[in-house]
């Protein structure tokens, strides 16, 4: 890549453009993962095996498929075409789609089409995502002196982080100025509808920065590639360097980065049993103070370079993950706090008769308090014997639900956790942009990065809750009913360590000889 | 380095195939094995995750083929 003399201004205008479109192309995304509970009654109600489909596709598919694919076509665009008008394109396709989510009437009102049009604008937005990040960085690292190219882009890096904390703020906003019917009914559209003014933004912005100077010039030659995938996947010399970025960087990454942001936060809210309001304020507030670090990270890895920078944090990752989801396990387990036994409250039974057979099930709902101020609600259904004689025996009494408010002394060792998992996210996350764009050459930049990115991410990273589950459910034995609740962490800490000694062996510590662009 | 760079393209060369047919025997069972009502779902989630996880592990097992080859020779760690 060749330098470039443009001043820190036109730089921070370079990164302001280009970080703040991305981060609401995030922030697109993640509404929707974080309304699934709302989206789902409306669109996709679980007794219409119809709509089940569609759900399950447009879960699925929008990140195993449609992401990858994104990432192929617009990245093929980008080396074409140039990179401000693809990731253009792309911040118009996520806009567009996020913002016809919150207008698309719910299944109660046109039946079956309603989830079949979230489907498509999920899959849209998954193509949409595919494409743009592989450009910002590009963009970004294009404009950057080579001395700087990670801290710049670490701006980008930042995005993913910043994007899923302010759609948990905006959902947060509108949950707390809506009732809950409300929202349940309408509100959740708000988060949606929003984007487009961001989106608007955004879009003015973006249309008025110049092209890449660095893809510019190149085109200017005539010096652009004309089958970018051809020559991207084609050729051995590259390809086997896509190769080398999947399986010794990003397979990786993407596994500490969704162990390590997503997996721990629903590690909390589920297996820990923490009050989900509560769960998601505290990661914020970790979230908040980690997110400096990417640019920490990215800017070492200017001076020492990229590799050993990631390498250290999958390490980490793998060597102590474990241990910290342990911690925040012991930090609201009921069982190691001191309970205010004459706190204890159990409220009167409520019961339910089903109608098919004629079972009346009641529910206890108990209240413990504990000395650092906790509180641990349960309900447990049972079996009323009167009506049902001899069913009570065939059914345990079953806890329905718990949920663990923690005193707030608990704030910060859980917030501690926290950002050591989030240190880790930033060591990998920080300066892959820029290890990445370094590895290919400009003229299938764009197109090279962006799949392997997006697999390692996309592919590892989002079947990090599926095969956790499944290895959850493998170790299920009867002494143990609910299996092992660490068994999860075996996949991405495997994922971790395989990617870890590839990356230790095989990656390149600077830029590699195949940017020859000049 | 070079025949550490082997070994390690000999490690990815046997988990490659192992990982493949142990998520698609998995996956097989599993879609046998769903309820009726459960069924399409079901098999769809596993034919997504097999239709992409197995170029996945075929690039893997080429890596690995890669490594063998002394492909990564010039790439200086």
């Amino acid at each position: 890549m060749s330098q470039n003399n443009l001043s820190t201004r036109a730089l921070g205008t370079v990164i302001a453009s280009s970080s703040v479109g991305t981060l609401i192309e995030w922030y697109d995304f993640y509404i929707f993962g974080s309304l699934a509970k709302e989206i789902s009654v409306q669109f996709f109600p679980s007794d219409n095996p119809t709509a089940a489909f569609l759900s399950t596709l447009a879960t699925f598919a929008a990140g195993f498929i449609v992401r990858p694919f994104g990432a192929l076509f617009f990245g093929r665009l980008g080396d074409i075409i140039g990179r401000k008008y693809t990731f253009l394109v792309t911040l118009l396709v996520m806009g567009g789609a996020t913002f016809a989510i919150g207008l698309i009437p719910g299944y109660k009102t046109i039946g079956a089409l309603a989830p079949a049009l979230v489907l498509i604008l999920r899959l849209l937005q998954g193509l949409a995502l595919g494409g743009e990040y592989g450009g910002a960085a590009t963009y970004v690292a294009e404009h950057a002196p080579a001395n700087k190219r990670g801290f710049w882009t670490s701006w980008i890096q930042m995005t993913a982080t910043v994007g899923l904390a302010v759609s948990l703020v905006v959902i947060i906003a509108c949950r707390s100025m809506l009732s809950k019917e409300d929202f349940a009914d309408w509100g959740w559209r708000i988060p949606f509808l929003l984007s487009i003014i961001m989106i608007g933004i955004s879009v003015i912005i973006r249309l008025r920065m110049n092209e890449s100077p660095v893809f510019a010039k190149l085109k200017a030659e005539g010096k652009t590639s004309a089958n970018p995938l051809a020559e991207s996947f084609g050729k051995k010399e590259n390809f086997k360097m896509v190769l080398l970025a999947l399986f010794g960087a990003t397979m990786g990454q993407g596994v500490v980065w969704y162990s390590g942001q997503f997996l721990s936060l629903q590690f909390f809210k589920g297996a820990c049993a923490v009050d989900a309001q509560q769960a998601e304020t505290w990661f914020g507030w970790a979230f908040i103070l980690a997110t400096p670090l990417f640019l920490v990270f990215a800017s070492l890895s200017d001076k020492i370079g990229r590799k050993w920078i990631m390498m250290a944090g999958m390490l980490l990752a793998v060597l102590t993950t474990k241990s910290l989801f342990q911690q925040l396990k012991a930090i609201s387990d009921p069982a190691n706090k001191q309970e205010l036994v004459d706190q204890k409250v159990e409220k009167p039974a409520t019961f339910k008769i089903d109608a098919k057979t004629n079972d009346t099930t009641y529910t206890i709902e108990t209240t413990r308090k504990f000395a650092d101020g906790s509180v641990f609600m349960t309900k447990t259904d049972r079996l009323a014997p009167v009506d049902s004689i001899g069913k009570s025996a065939k059914m345990a009494p079953k806890v329905a639900s718990k949920s663990m408010k923690l005193g707030d002394s608990n704030m910060w060792s859980v917030i501690g956790v926290i950002f050591i998992l989030m240190v880790y996210v930033t060591m990998v996350y920080g300066p892959i942009a820029a290890f990445l764009v370094e590895l290919f050459p400009t003229r299938i930049r764009y197109t090279s990065m962006s799949l392997p990115y997006h697999i390692g991410n996309g592919v590892f990273g989002g079947l990090v809750p599926f095969v956790g589950a499944l290895l959850v459910a493998y170790s299920v034995t009867p002494t143990m009913p609910s299996g092992d609740i660490y068994a999860g962490l075996s996949y991405p800490l495997g994922v971790a360590l395989l990617c870890f000694i590839i990356g230790v062996v095989f990656l390149p510590n600077g830029a590699t000889n195949t940017t020859h662009d000049d | 380095m070079g025949i550490i760079k082997r070994i390690v393209g000999v490690l990815c060369m046997i988990l490659a195939p192992v990982a493949a047919w142990l998520l698609t025997s998995e996956g097989i069972k599993k879609m046998a094995a769903a309820a009726p009502a459960d069924k399409t779902n079901t098999t769809t989630q596993w034919l997504i995750l097999i239709i992409i996880f197995l170029p996945v592990m075929a690039g893997l097992l080429l890596f690995g083929w890669y490594a063998v080859k002394g492909e990564f020779e010039d790439v200086t760690s």
